[in-house]
């Protein structure tokens, strides 16, 4: 068989015997798994295999009783069956690996697909006719992977029944080569999401026993808010500033706003050589943004503000479109929730950021209202339901 | 990224033809089974195959049965089984005719995986049924093929439904004709399965039936043995008719008709071939009341079967003698009759398995409650055949006959009723010198002038007229079977004074070349006389057909007059396998498990101290060669070896032992592929601005992933991407002439 090394990627693979490297083969470990079989790995038999076990039972007394050495042959013909699928049943499995890799973040009410990388690295059988049991459920806010929030993001929804789901291989893996099975699951609520293969069962060869894993393979994901369409109907979307000046700020944009020093990450075509050389470091251009309007999001989750737990989960849903929206069209300078700090939205990675923090955000303590500026956008509710969304005085959105 | 795989794969497609086939199959092998039971299926089973072939054949079948047929199916088939059962009162053959319909009715509409399911369970209860019932050694062929066409059934059921579970319930709608049957014939779809099959694949299936059976006999012997005595099992719920010729009342013809019959009758184990008699006579029943054509058990011999015992031992006469104490293991085939064939009296006899039998001693016969259903093997220790049976008791009633009537059955049956048949059977006793020279004298006279006087023929003609058909037969120059003519000499002896008495049974046999075992066949069925001889003091066998020899011996030269013809035909081979069967399989209990494990470990250590034995040797001849002046032929010995050594070294760390799939007969397409790959990860993908590394890149990338058809030339496109790697200053080789 072949050794965990030669699978490409190495990272995260698991088999029939957990993660990491599978030891050397032994007679005597394969004995002993016969009489005494790993922790989460069982052989159960399926509907046909009881009534052959059943049947083998009635025909083993009627060979004890008649002495019938035609019985006898019968009971071991299906005795041998049953001996012979579970070993073909076993080989099935044992060059099997698997490695989950769920998108960064889920968005809750919306269909995602998990996908669970398959690898063979067996010689000699393809693997046939595996299935593998999903689950995705919640984690409770302090949860295991939890640890490394700040305190205030480690409420998050749970206690809910997870959601599961079987994904099976179709048709045969060959030695050496990978598969992908795709697990479609829909996340009710925001949060952090687990996402555990449970059980890995295959009936082959013959359908009459089914081996069953459980692996210990578990991820964890995030779940941004389910998405809103808040009316917008304000003209601050439109219009721009009164004292008639753009306020340039940075973005990705043709036109030079500043130079700064470079960091990890930055486009080495972003170097500015000539400051590099005078300076003696490393320094890059900073484009302005094309747009020069922007709203800095802060979003108030002040328990007394939002008592209705509905009406809170309405805010984050509202705030997340907002910031999108935002970002999509160059606007969003900087985002704030509850008392954290406000931080600038200027890539991808800083708006992810704070969708993550509002897929975490929990009701929390009073905070002093913020300076009502009018690149400012706040929330307040609306009637038992809805909310509006304000850039300073003036309505920006509501649902 | 996967290989070019060079055969096409198994589609899901192909899958439910080969369901259908397999499911077929097992029908056919199921409905088979009837054809070696005695289950009366006379036209059930030749329908059923029938309808099982077409319907296998010819797919679209099914999708014009009508609807009603579907309907009304399970009550009709469950109505028949009722009326079969109220009719026949059997409930084990109303059982096997309910699941030949039944198999046959699942073959009539399209299976779902359910329907399969219970063809499968089906099939196999008609196999184990006739293995039960026969003991055949058929039944091995046919448990294997079934096995291994249920188990391929399995597979194709698990394939089809993948990693999840079986899609709804697995039921299906038996008219609704599936996609495949409208799709392509039989030979298209075997030229698909030959495609998709590969050497890797049948090695696969070769080995798991090698397995299988390898693991069926491993399981079988290792099973421990006893008995719980709970009795069952399905030989109590069907009875067999036996052959009428061996029953209590034979009439006339009835042993010739068995004559009829080649099968195997009786195989019979000896454990001391020296104690093989030269003429042998197997005595299954004793007939001395006769009425008009028709020999009977009287009652006064039945009495002489003791009670009816329940028991798997009974002991002989308890005279021993001198025979010798070989071991006789006899096999009677189903069918023969209740009676057991035996030599004459013995020591000791013991069945496999408890039986219900009564046994008579003075008789030397012993007599089962039911007719075998089933092959019965018992075993005889120390048989002492011979010419004439003693009977002390007969003999001392004989002795006081003199002075007058005793109570009880009379010494001699009574002859034909009728004056004149008396008045002829006593002229043909006067012309033979009537009882003058005693009971034995006697019996050379009267043989002799039978043999004189008729012909042997299977087909008699008995002349018509008044009287007693025997003394009709006797009066003419007919030809005559086994029974007239031993019915004759019943009837002269009598007349002659003399007690005697008709037996059925077997004569002779012949000597497995192959097996070194007796082989009996309902062929050599017999019927002989007995015939009191007071000087004896016993029952003298008198067989007028047989040449006249004066004694039946025993011993070596005998024993050698007996294999001295073996039969070496293909028929012997046969029944050495027969034979094969009964010894080692049929006949295998706790004592044979105990002296195979103990043979089993005799080999294994004889087997050890050989080889250690011969290791030793060779390694002293390796030391005094190693030991002995060095030359220049020594010299290119011992490199030749390490040499070699060091080759099959090399050979063995170049072998992969990767069984990987293969490029197989496309070695060269990979080989393309691979060296197109790995020019693509040479070459430096930076430089987009370079037209000529465009082209080869593109032309490097069909060749690595493009459909090889399409391909450009490899070895020139090979030889543009090594001038793209080249440094510029410096000049293609083949440039410097």
């Amino acid at each position: 068989m072949a050794p965990e090394a030669q699978i490409p990627g190495g990272e995260g693979w698991e088999g029939p015997r957990g993660p990491g490297r599978r030891p050397g083969f032994a007679w005597r470990r394969l004995l002993w798994s016969l009489l005494c079989p790993p922790r989460g790995n069982r052989v159960v038999p399926t509907p046909p295999g009881a009534v052959l076990g059943v049947l083998c039972a009635g025909l083993t007394a009627a060979a004890y009783g008649s002495a019938s050495n035609i019985l006898f042959i019968t009971v071991a013909l299906l005795l041998t069956s049953l001996v012979l699928g579970g070993l073909l049943g076993w080989l099935n499995l044992r060059g099997l690996r698997w490695r989950l890799r769920p998108p960064r973040a889920l968005r809750a009410g919306q269909d995602a697909v998990v996908p669970l990388e398959l690898r063979h690295a067996g010689r000699f059988l393809p693997v046939r006719c595996v299935g593998f049991e999903l689950a995705a459920r919640a984690v409770p806010a302090g949860g295991a992977g939890a640890s490394d929030l700040p305190a205030r993001l480690r409420l998050a929804p749970g206690g809910e029944a997870p959601v599961t789901g079987r994904v099976a291989l179709a048709g045969r893996l060959d030695p050496g080569t990978g598969a992908e099975v795709a697990w479609d699951v829909r996340p009710a609520r925001r949060g952090r999401l687990r996402i555990e293969l449970r059980r890995v069962c295959s009936v082959f060869p013959f359908g009459l026993l089914r081996r069953e894993l459980s692996p210990s393979l578990a991820v964890e994901t995030i779940v941004w808010p389910a998405p809103a369409e808040p009316r917008l109907v304000g003209t601050g979307f439109a219009r721009r500033r009164p004292e008639g000046r753009p306020r340039p700020r940075a973005g990705v944009g043709s036109d030079l706003l500043a130079l700064r020093a470079y960091r990890p990450g930055d486009s080495p075509r972003q170097v500015h050589w000539k400051a590099t050389a005078r300076t003696g470091s490393l320094l890059v251009r900073q484009p302005a943004a094309e747009a020069a309007e922007g709203y800095a999001l802060r979003v108030c989750t002040e328990a007394a503000r939002w008592p209705r737990p509905e009406q809170f989960e309405l805010l984050l849903s509202v705030a997340a479109a907002l910031a999108e929206d935002f970002y999509r069209r160059g606007r969003l300078q900087s985002f704030a929730l509850g008392t954290g700090p406000a931080f600038a939205v200027r890539r991808l990675s800083d708006l992810e950021r704070a969708l993550d923090c509002l897929a975490l955000a929990e009701p929390g303590p009073p905070m002093p209202a913020p300076a009502g500026g009018g690149e400012i956008v706040t929330f307040t509710p609306e009637g038992a339901r809805g909310l509006v969304a304000w850039a300073g005085r003036e309505r920006l959105a509501v649902l | 990224m996967s290989r070019p795989s060079p055969r096409p794969r198994l589609d899901p497609a192909d899958l439910p033809p080969l369901r259908w086939l397999l499911g077929g199959l097992l029908s056919l092998l199921g409905i088979s089974t009837v054809l070696y039971t005695d289950v009366d299926a006379g036209l059930l089973m030749p329908f059923a195959a029938v309808v099982t072939l077409a319907v296998l054949l010819r797919p679209r079948l099914p999708s014009r049965v009508p609807r009603v047929v579907h309907t009304l199916a399970f009550p009709v088939i469950l109505g028949c089984f009722a009326l079969d059962l109220w009719l026949d009162l059997e409930l084990l053959p109303s059982l096997v005719r309910l699941d030949i319909l039944l198999l046959t009715y699942r073959n009539l509409g399209y299976r779902g995986r359910r329907e399969d399911l219970q063809l499968i369970v089906l099939g196999l209860f008609l196999v184990i049924v006739a293995g039960v019932l026969s003991v055949s050694p058929t039944f091995a062929v046919h448990l294997l093929l079934y096995g291994a066409c249920a188990l391929g059934m399995l597979l194709v059921l698990t394939l089809e439904a993948g990693g999840g579970p079986p899609e709804g319930t697995g039921v299906a709608d038996v008219r609704s004709v599936p996609a495949w049957v409208r799709q392509g014939g039989w030979r298209a779809r075997f030229r698909r399965w030959f495609a998709v099959v590969d050497a890797r694949l049948a090695l696969l299936g070769g080995t798991v039936f090698v397995l299988l059976v390898a693991g069926t006999t491993l399981v079988f012997l290792s099973l421990p043995r006893f008995q719980l005595e709970s009795g069952l099992f399905l030989n109590r719920v069907i009875t067999k008719k036996a052959k009428s010729g061996f029953s209590d009342s034979v009439q006339l013809g009835e042993v010739s008709a068995i004559q009829l019959d080649q099968g195997v009758a009786l195989t019979v184990d000896v454990d001391d071939p020296g104690a093989v008699p030269r003429d042998l006579y197997w005595r299954m029943i004793v007939l001395d009341e006769y009425v008009d054509g028709t020999f009977r058990l009287s009652s006064a011999l039945r009495a002489q079967f003791g009670p009816e015992r329940l028991a798997a031992l009974q002991p002989g006469d308890g005279r021993g003698g001198d025979a010798r104490t070989a071991a006789w293991t006899l096999y009677l085939e189903a069918g023969v009759g209740r009676h057991l064939p035996l030599l004459g009296p013995y020591e000791r006899l013991r069945f496999r398995e408890r039986q219900t039998f009564r046994a008579s001693a003075p008789l030397a016969l012993v007599a089962l409650r039911e007719d075998p259903v089933a092959m019965l093997a018992f075993r005889v220790d120390g048989f002492r055949p011979g010419l004439v049976l003693p009977d002390p008791a007969f003999l001392a009633r004989w002795e006081r006959r003199e002075r007058g009537p005793e109570p009880g059955a009379p010494l001699q049956a009574a002859l034909p009723g009728s004056v004149r048949d008396r008045l002829l059977l006593r002229q043909v006793v006067d012309e033979l010198g009537g009882s003058e020279g005693g009971a034995a004298d006697f019996a050379r006279r009267a043989s002799a002038w039978l043999r004189d006087r008729h012909g042997y023929s299977l087909s008699p003609v008995i002349p018509p007229g008044p009287g007693d058909p025997v003394v009709r037969w006797l009066r003419s120059r007919e030809a005559g079977h086994c029974e007239l003519f031993a019915g004759s000499f019943v009837l002269l002896a009598r007349a002659a004074g003399f007690p005697a008495r008709m037996v059925t049974g077997f004569r002779g046999g012949s000597w497995n070349g192959y097996s070194n075992s007796l082989t009996v066949r309902n062929s050599d069925a017999h019927a002989w006389a007995e015939l009191f001889d007071e000087a004896a003091g016993g029952w003298r066998r008198v067989d007028p057909l047989a040449s006249p020899v004066a004694d039946a011996g025993t011993g070596p030269e005998v024993a050698a007059a007996v294999a001295a013809q073996p039969d070496r035909s293909w028929e012997a081979r046969w029944d050495s396998l027969r034979v094969f069967w009964y010894r080692r399989i049929v006949s295998f209990d706790q004592r044979s498990q105990v002296e195979s494990a103990r043979g089993l470990l005799a080999a294994a250590a004889a087997w050890f101290r050989e080889g250690r034995d011969a290791a030793r040797a060779s390694l002293g001849r390796a030391a005094a060669w190693w030991r002995a002046p060095w030359d220049a032929g020594r010299l290119a010995v011992a490199g030749g070896v390490a040499g070699g050594g060091l080759l099959l070294f090399l050979l063995w760390r170049r072998v992969r032992w990767d069984f990987r799939p293969g490029p197989g007969r496309m070695g060269r397409e990979a080989a393309v592929r691979r060296e197109a790959g790995r020019w693509l990860g040479r070459l430096d993908p930076g430089v987009a601005d370079d037209p000529e590394r465009a082209a080869v890149v593109a032309q490097l990338q069909r060749l690595r992933f493009g459909a090889a058809a399409g391909w450009p030339d490899p070895a020139a496109s090979f030889q543009r991407a090594r001038r793209l790697r080249r440094p510029p200053g410096r000049p293609a080789r083949f440039n410097r002439s």
